[in-house]
Order: structure tokens, then sequence, then C-alpha cells
């Protein structure tokens, strides 16, 4: 189960409890209002109490203690009100219940209206009896006292007086057998009556309508008493109060049901907001949790990315140590491939290196199953991925290689390996390729990823400083040994330099002397360089006009401070070809141009400045002017001559270009070719002169006459 | 110290949210019942200021009534747009200066229409314990679709009364005034009834005896009363009413309709009703209030004097004779049985049909 779901599950059971909570709190308060049983229960109580008074009300009507039925009346009204109310029964009553309550009600209901039906005539004919009853007794002693009067009413009378006896016996007692002998009384007395009449005169009339008067009393009395005793009798035991007790009992019956319903509903209540603050408490708690474990999971993750870094700082630093110490290129490249197995898991992994000479790669180390097989193994530059690589010097991750095009399948069938995956690498060393690192089948994960192959590169840079040290080692070796030998030489050299120097320029043997080269060989080597050439005006006439030991003196003067100047500048004295002077600037193609014409604007300086003390030698010499050009390009330097005599010189076309320039050259200017021109124009003031023709070459030679530096 | 601390943290937290939960538990504390419960059945049981032992009791005139109710039932009883052809209305027979009756031995109706039978008045009618002779219901209110339907009578229906009423320029506000569900069977019914409520006549000369007023009654009235008494009228005639509290068969002691050849249906009486044998020629005791102003007398009118009533009543209904002297102090006791309307004594032509003082 997702944890969406199980929240979605939590939601609906806290909404159906929220719900359940809601019905609970409602079925609970059912009873909320007490007021509502306690108005039904004194109703109940108050018709039972009407009831009571009713009956009592009737008794007294009965021994005709009270005349009035207004109270009845009253009561009937009572009883009619409090029906009405309790007709209704509360609503907490259940239904079950309030059909009990109906079913009784209307038992109750059919007695009462019994009741009704039974107290209309009971309030009739107790009327009706009661004025009978009240007025015999008078009326008997009213005829008695009237037929006392006459003889013959005697008889009369004492029937009359029997009569009312037993009339008042049967008032308080109603035995059929006495209401039988009133009858025939009655009769008796009416013929009594009747004969009496006719053997009376007729003054005595009186009494005879008081005998049918008395006759009509006894006889309603008679007929109504029996009635009314029945009547009183049953609505004395009609079960209204029955009925009512015991559908009292049955409301206390539905209403304690109804309390402890509501009781029962509270205790859910309870229950259900205790369950669901639980719930609710539950999956906050669970929310809560599943964050921390989220937190720690990615606090672990992090920590654990932490100890493969360290692990592979570890072992890039162990790398870096093993490559640091001076040791068996062989061993350290093992180490390599030792430690990026740990920290990136591969089936197998191997070095090449590039053969420069046989342009191939070969095994170096290897790691794996199948590593023997391997061993020795070499690829052609371009064939298969490492030599792909080794072309390219581009890192590839390959992950499906059977179909890639530049997978050599043939060394995976010969060793009867499967190849999944294969990260390669090259190694570098000083921008040049010198072999392939290649990792194979990543273990424990589907692929190398990029963290792989930035760890895998730092790897081949530890391995191409590892393979660089290795040689530079040799190197330092090769070169101890060879030092004892320089120094022999040197110390040889220093001894020929001194007598070399007046004819071989300084800076050559200086070469010589520092080359690495044992002996100095014969031919040369094309490189650039800036010739200039200088020769003093009119010398040739001068010098036939002058003694020499002048001349020599002034031509040792002179030579010095331009030679001084030229080597101060970075050129070299090529040759003295009389008062002219060649010189070379190889040194630094940029600058080379620059220091040839600053060494000729130094040279026209000096002259000007030097002249004046010429002019002590001969005062011709004080007006001495010299011309000087420049050129640049490529030129052959290198030991021109015999083994025995060999002069190290530059000989070329632009040599003689600079030779030509120097002629044009006006005394005292410098003047310099368009391709020396070219690397000072921008620091030097210049002029543009007239093209000159050179010999050889179809175009004519730019010139400019330089006056200063910028 | 730090784990004390949050423990003491711990512990204050939960004495607040004890606390909360007590509060919070003391709003669910059930109310303390009322002192006095208003309880409906104390209502039901309404004690005169006075207990009075006698047979009869005094008229109160304490009776609560809603005044609106009353002045738009005083319309409705005196005006015609009740009968069918808007002729006659309550107050055509229940005239108020005829002691709330016709003074005829029978009802006149729509088109004349004569109905055998007595009208009886409508004066204190509230305190008959059933309405009509034969006291076929119970209240006032449903009296008022008798006459009303009684072809006979007002020879209407209540459709039509309602729709006459509605469609009445001043009945339908006031009835909005007084009644939510606006004019209906019950509203107008109630209203008539209410207004009849209001027609009761305390105070009589009888009545303030009764209260102990010293001389409310001359010598003879009260031999009179007296002899009520002894005769036995006051079996039936009592209560508040001086009767109209209980049935009573014409002819208690005597058949009294024995000889007549031209019995109706209304000779019946309550077997009308009920059906059943014993209600035979049972009626309504009718109260002695104002008898003084409401001849002719009987449910057949066949009294027209109280001599005559008397005499009937003493012979028929208790089978006793009456001599002239005792008849003329039962006649002068009834007559201090005559109230007052609205503060004024009761007699022929001190009111107008509708009730007004004249």
């Amino acid at each position: 189960m997702s944890n969406k779901t199980e929240y979605l599950l939590g939601y609906a059971v806290i909404l159906i409890g929220l719900i359940l909570i809601g019905f609970f709190f409602w079925k609970s308060q059912a009873i909320d209002d007490t007021r509502e049983h306690q108005r039904y229960v004194e109703s109940i109580r108050y018709l039972q109490a009407s009831d009571a008074i009713l009956d009592q009300h009737l008794l007294r009507l009965r021994n005709g203690t009270v005349t009035s039925v207004d109270r009845v009346n009253q009561e009937l009204a009572s009883i009619n009100r409090l029906n009405a109310i309790i007709a209704r029964p509360p609503e907490y009553i259940s239904e079950k219940g309030q059909a009990i309550l109906n079913d009784i009600l209307a038992n109750y209901h059919e007695v009462m209206d019994r009741k009704k039906l039974l107290i209309e005539r009971f309030m009739a004919e107790n009327a009706n009896l009661k004025t009978s009853i009240v007025y015999y007794p008078i009326l008997s002693q009213e005829l008695i006292d009237s037929l006392n009067e006459f003889e013959q009413g005697k008889p009369i009378t004492k029937r009359i007086q029997a009569l009312l006896r037993d009339v008042l016996l049967f008032n308080l007692n109603t035995n059929p057998a006495l209401g039988l002998s009133i009858k025939n009384q009655i009769v008796r007395l009416d013929a009594a009556g009747q004969s009496y009449l006719s053997g009376s005169n007729e003054s005595s009339t009186n009494p005879i309508s008081g005998i049918e008067d008395l006759s009509l009393q006894g006889q309603t009395i008679l007929r109504v008493k029996p009635g009314v005793d029945s009547l009183i009798e049953e609505l004395m035991s009609i079960p209204v109060t029955v009925e009512l007790s015991s559908f009292a009992d049955e409301y206390h019956r539905w209403y304690s049901f109804a309390l402890e319903s509501a009781k029962f509903y509270r205790l859910c209540l309870y229950l259900m907001i205790i369950l669901t603050v639980v719930l609710i408490s539950w999956l906050i708690i669970r929310h809560l949790n599943l964050r921390i474990k989220k937190a720690t999971q990615s606090i672990e993750e992090q920590r654990d990315q932490l100890v493969v870094q360290l692990a592979e700082r570890r072992a890039l630093s162990e790398v870096a140590l093993a490559v640091s110490s001076v040791g068996d290129v062989d061993q350290i490249l093992d180490t390599i491939l030792d430690k990026s197995r740990d920290v990136v898991n591969v089936e197998a992994s191997s070095i090449l290196l590039l053969d420069k000479e046989k342009n191939n790669l070969y095994f170096h180390s290897v790691q794996g199953s199948v590593s023997n097989e391997l061993k020795g193994q070499r690829i052609e530059l371009g064939q298969g991925l490492v030599g792909h690589v080794a072309k390219t010097g581009s890192t590839e991750v390959v992950t499906d290689p059977y179909n890639d095009p530049r997978f050599n399948k043939e060394i995976d069938s010969a060793t009867g390996f499967t190849t999944r995956s294969i990260l390669t690498t090259p190694l570098v060393n000083k921008e040049e390729i010198i072999g392939v690192l290649q990792l194979v089948n990543r273990q424990d994960v589907e692929h190398f990823d990029d963290n792989d192959v930035s760890l895998i590169e730092s790897f081949a840079v530890q391995a191409g400083v590892a393979i660089e040290n290795s040689r530079l080692y040799s190197d330092v070796s090769n070169y101890a040994n060879d030092l004892k030998v320089s120094l022999d030489n040197e110390r040889r050299l220093r001894v020929q330099k001194q007598k070399l120097g007046a004819y071989i320029p300084k800076q050559v043997v200086d070469e010589i002397s520092h080359s690495r080269e044992e002996k100095i060989a014969l031919g040369g080597k094309v490189v650039r360089a800036t010739i200039l050439f200088s020769d003093i005006v009119g010398f040739t006439r001068l010098s036939e006009r002058l003694e020499p030991e002048k001349v020599v003196d002034f031509l040792n003067l002179y030579m010095t401070a331009m030679s001084n100047i030229i080597e101060e500048e970075g050129g070299i004295v090529d040759k003295f070809i009389g008062d002219g002077i060649m010189a070379v600037f190889t040194d630094n193609d940029a600058e080379q141009a620059m220091a040839a014409v600053r060494a000729g604007l130094r040279m026209q300086e000096t002259v000007h400045k030097d002249r004046e003390t010429w002019g002590d030698i001969d005062p011709d010499l004080a007006a001495v002017e010299i011309r000087i050009g420049i050129n640049s390009g490529r030129v052959i330097s290198g030991n021109v001559g015999s083994e025995q005599r060999m002069d190290y010189t530059v000989i070329g076309d632009n040599v003689n270009v600079a030779a030509r320039i120097e002629q044009a050259c006006e005394p005292g200017g410098v003047l310099v070719s368009l391709s020396t021109y070219e690397d000072i124009k921008l620091r030097v003031k210049a002029t543009e002169m007239e093209p000159i023709k050179v010999k050889n070459r179809d175009q004519a030679v730019l010139t400019y006459s330089v006056t200063s530096e910028v | 110290m730090v784990c004390k601390e949050t423990r003491v943290k711990f512990v204050l937290s939960l004495i607040v949210v004890a606390v909360a939960a007590l509060v919070l538990a003391t709003s669910f504390f059930p109310e303390e019942p009322d002192v006095e419960l208003e309880l409906t059945s104390t209502q039901t049981i309404e004690k005169p200021e006075k207990e009075y032992t006698g047979p009869i009791i005094p008229i109160s005139d304490n009776v609560k009534l809603d005044q609106a109710k009353v002045a738009l039932g005083a319309l409705l009883f005196s005006d015609p747009i009740l009968s069918n052809d808007s002729s006659v209305s309550c107050a055509t027979c229940h005239r108020l200066d005829l002691g709330g009756s016709n003074g005829l031995p029978m009802s006149v109706g729509i088109s004349g229409g004569i109905q055998q039978i007595n009208v009886p008045t409508v004066f204190n009618s509230g305190l008959n314990f059933v309405q009509f002779w034969d006291g076929r219901v119970k209240t006032l209110e449903e009296q008022v679709t008798g006459p009303i339907e009684n072809p006979l009578e007002m020879g209407s229906n209540w459709p039509e009364v309602i729709a006459r009423i509605k469609a009445h320029a001043d009945y339908p506000a006031k009835f909005a005034a007084s009644y939510p569900d606006g004019i209906n069977e019950v509203s107008i019914s109630h209203a008539i009834a209410e207004f009849e409520r209001s027609l009761i006549t305390p105070n009589s000369a009888f009545d303030r005896h009764l209260k102990g007023e010293p001389n409310a009654l001359s010598k003879d009235q009260l031999a009179g009363y007296q002899l009520f008494k002894e005769l036995g009228c006051v079996r039936c005639h009592q209560g508040q009413g001086v009767g109209g509290n209980m049935f009573q068969r014409m002819g208690a002691k005597k058949d009294y309709f024995a000889n007549r050849d031209d019995l109706n249906v209304h000779d019946m009486g309550r077997f009308n009703v009920t059906g059943d044998e014993f209600d035979r020629h049972r009626f309504k005791v009718p109260s002695l209030r104002n008898v003084a102003l409401t001849a002719p007398y009987f449910h057949d009118g066949s009294a027209a004097t109280l001599e005559d009533a008397v005499q009937t009543m003493v012979n028929y209904q208790l089978g006793r004779r009456l001599q002239p002297e005792e008849e003329r102090l039962l006649v002068s006791f009834l007559n201090s049985l005559t109230g007052e309307y609205n503060g004024t004594k009761l007699s022929l032509g001190s009111f107008d049909q509708s009730g007004k003082k004249l």
C-alpha cells in the first residue's frame, strides 16, 4: 500500500470519525433539555391527579355533599388539555416506545371516553335521583301529617311509613328484593289511595294527589337508583388510573432507555473523539516520522557519498603519492589500476600505452579475468574503441558496445569475455596522447556515470604524470652521467674559448661551450634572423690618406665601441669586413628586429658623440659618418667551412639584401627593409624611402629610414 | 540540568492542558434546573380567587381575551357577510338587545327559514360545557360552523364565507393583524368565539350576594333562592352558569312529551347525537343567567313567561306542585340572575343588536 492511499484512508477514517462524532453528539443531546421530560411527567401526574379529583368529586356528587358539577367539567377540560399534551410523547422516545405508548394511550382514551359518557349520564341521573330522595321523606311526612287528621287515613299512613322506611333503606342498599317489595307497596298504596278517595268526602282530595306524587317519586327512586349505583360503581372501577399508571411506567421505561441510549452515545462520542484524536496524532507522528526517515535517508546518502568521495580522494592521494615517489613506472601504473578499481568497481581494467615508433597501442597493465591473454597485445591507432580514443583524445562511455561500430568484438570473441559497458579515457602528457586507460563492465550499478568519468579522468591525469615522471627520472639519471663529461669538456673549452674569442664571436663560443652536443657538428639549420650591416662612409679614401697606425688605432676604438653596442643589444658580431660590420640577431623572433634597430640607432648616436675624440687621432676623423642597413628573414645558420677551420655564420639571400640596403643608406642613417619594419613599425619613427632593386629579386625591396625610437 | 528543565516544561504544559480541558469540560456541565418549572399543567388548573362552597358560583370577570380578536369577532358577529344572501348575521338571532336571543320560540334564518328550536342566549355561552341544545359540539369555535352551514339559518358554507371575507375591504387587514395564517375557517371561528367568550354577564345581584355584598338580594329573592335549593332546581341549575354544565332529560319525573302530538326532530334532543335510547329527550340544561330576558323558554319555546317555565319545570322535572307564592318567590330569585355586560346591567333594550350600549 502506497503512502498516498494510506493517507487518503487515514483522512477518510478521520472524516468518518468526525461524522460519527457529529452523529453521537446529536444522539447524546437527545435529552439535552430535561424540562421536556419533566413537563411530560408532570402532565401525566396532573392527569392522574385530575382523574382522582374527578372521582372524588363524583363521589361527593353521589353522596350529595356537593351540588355543582362545574368542578367535574373543569377536571374533564383539564384532562382534555393534558390528553392533548401526552398524546405526543417526546421525540427522544424511540419509535417502538412511541408505538407502545400510543397503544396504551388508545386504550386509555377508550376507557376515558367511556368514563366521560358515564359521567354525563351519572350527573343527569344523580341530579334526578337526588331531587326525589330529598323530596320523598318531606312529602311522606306532609302526607302522613295530613292523613293523620282523618281516621280513615291512618292505615294509609302506616303504609306510607313502611314505604318510607323501605325507600330510605333502598337508598342505602340497592337490594333487588327490596325494590320489588317497594314496587308492590307503591301499587298497594296507590290502590289504598283510590279506595280512600272513593270512601271520603271531597274536601280531602289533597292527600290523594300527595299519594300520587309520592308514588311518582318512589317510582323515580326505584327506576333511577340502581342505574346511579351501577354508574358510580362502573365509574369507580373504570381502569383509568391503571391505564395511566401503566402509561407512566411504560413512559419511564422508555425514558430510561432513551437516557441510557444518550449515555451510551455520549460514551461513544468520547470514545470516538479519543479515537479520532489518536488517529490524527498517529497520522501526524507518522508524517513526521516519514519526514525524519527521509531526512535520515538523505543524510545517510550524503554520508555514503562522502565516504565514497573520501575513498576516491584517498585512492587519488595514494596514487599521487605513488606517482610522486620515484619508482618503477609499471608498478605505478598497476597501483593506478588497482586504485581506480577501488573507487569504480569494474570487472576488468587496462592501461594501453602508445608506441610512437610503431604508431600502435600495446597493453601495458591489465587486470581482470583475461589479463594474461591481453598482455602484450597490440592495437592499431584508430582501431577499436581504444584506438579511437587514443586518436581523438576524448573520453568515451559506451553502454551498448555490441551496437557501437567502434567496438572491437574480436578481443571478446578471442577471450570469451562479454563486454557490457566500457569507459575509455586517454592518458595525456603535455598535450600529447601517450596511452589509454580503459575500464570494462561496471559492477554494482548498470552503467558508468558522470562521477565515474570525472574520477577516471583524474586517474588518467595521474597516470600521465606518472609516466612523465618515469621518463624524467630516466632522463635525470642520463643527465647525471652526461654531466661529468660536460664538466670536463667545459674546462677544456674555457681554454679554447679565450683563444677563439678574438676570432669567433663571443656568443658563438658560448653557445658552443654550452651546447649539449658533444662536438660541434657541421651543417646548419634555417632560422629567422635579423642581419645588420654597417660601414664608414668614404673610409677607403680616408685610409689611403691616413697613416696605417692611425687607421688601426681608430678601427680598434670604433670596432670595440660598435661591438659592445651590438652585444649589449643581444646581437652577434658575425664578422668584420674591413671597416664594415656584419651582425646577426637570432634570439627571440619578435624582439630581434627591434634589438637590431636599437643597436643601429645607438651606433649612429655613439659615432656622433665619439667622433670628436677620434679627431685627436686625425682631424678628418672628426667628420666620420657611417651607414647602417638592416634586414630580417630566414637564413641558414651554422658552422660553415672545413673540419679544421669552421666559421659559424649565417648565409642566404636575406644577408645579401641587408648588405644591399646598407649601401643604399644615407650617411648617418639607419635604413631597414619592410620585413624588419613590419616588426618594429609601432615602436619607431621612420620614413619610407625609395625601394631598392636587389639582385636575384623580381620585386624591389621597400625601405624605411628609422630616425629614433618612439 | 537541561533534562530537568525540559521535564519541568513538560509538567507545566501538562498542567496547562489539564486546566484547559477542565475549563472546556465545565462548558459541558449540565444546566441547573429552573427553580420554578413552567408547567403547562399549572395553567390548566385555574383556581378561583375565592373558594365558593355553594352550588352556585359567581361569574368570574377575570377572563383573559385578545381584545383585537374580540373586536374582529364582534364585527363578524353582526355582519351578514356570513350568510348566503347577506341577510342574516349571528346577531340576527342572538340579539344582544334581547338578552342574546331573539325573543321568538324559533330561529328565523335566510329567506325566512324557520328552525323549530328556540335560540339559546349567546350571553355566557362560553360557560356552557357543550354547545347547542343537544350538545353536539364542545366548543364555541366548533359551534360557529353550525348556523353558517344550516340551510335554514345562514345557508352558506366555508369556502363561500372565506372568499367573501377575503374580498372584503377591511377584514383582510384586520385578520392579518391578529392571525398569522390569515383568513380561514379556524381564524374566523376563533374570532367569533373569542367575541362570544367576552359576552359574559358578571356582577348580577345574586353574584354580588354570593360575593358577600349585604342587601344585594331582596327578602323575596333570598326566599326564592332557598326554595330553588329546596325544590331541587339547583340539582341541575348549578355552577357558574346556573346550568349549562350537564345534560338532563326533559321530563325527568313525568313524560313532558306524552301529550304532544307534534313531535319533531329537535324534540329528540341528544338522541340525535348519540343514537342512544338513554339520550332521547335529553337536552343540555340551559343556563339561568339573565333568564328574565330570554323568554320564551325551553328548546321548543313553549313557555312564554318565566312563571310558565317555572311551573313546567317544577311539574315535569321535579314532580312537585308549586304554590302561587312559591312561584312568585322563585321568579323573584330568577330575576336576581340578570348580570352586567360591559359594566351595564342587562335589560331589554339596554343594548343595540350588536351589543352597543344604548
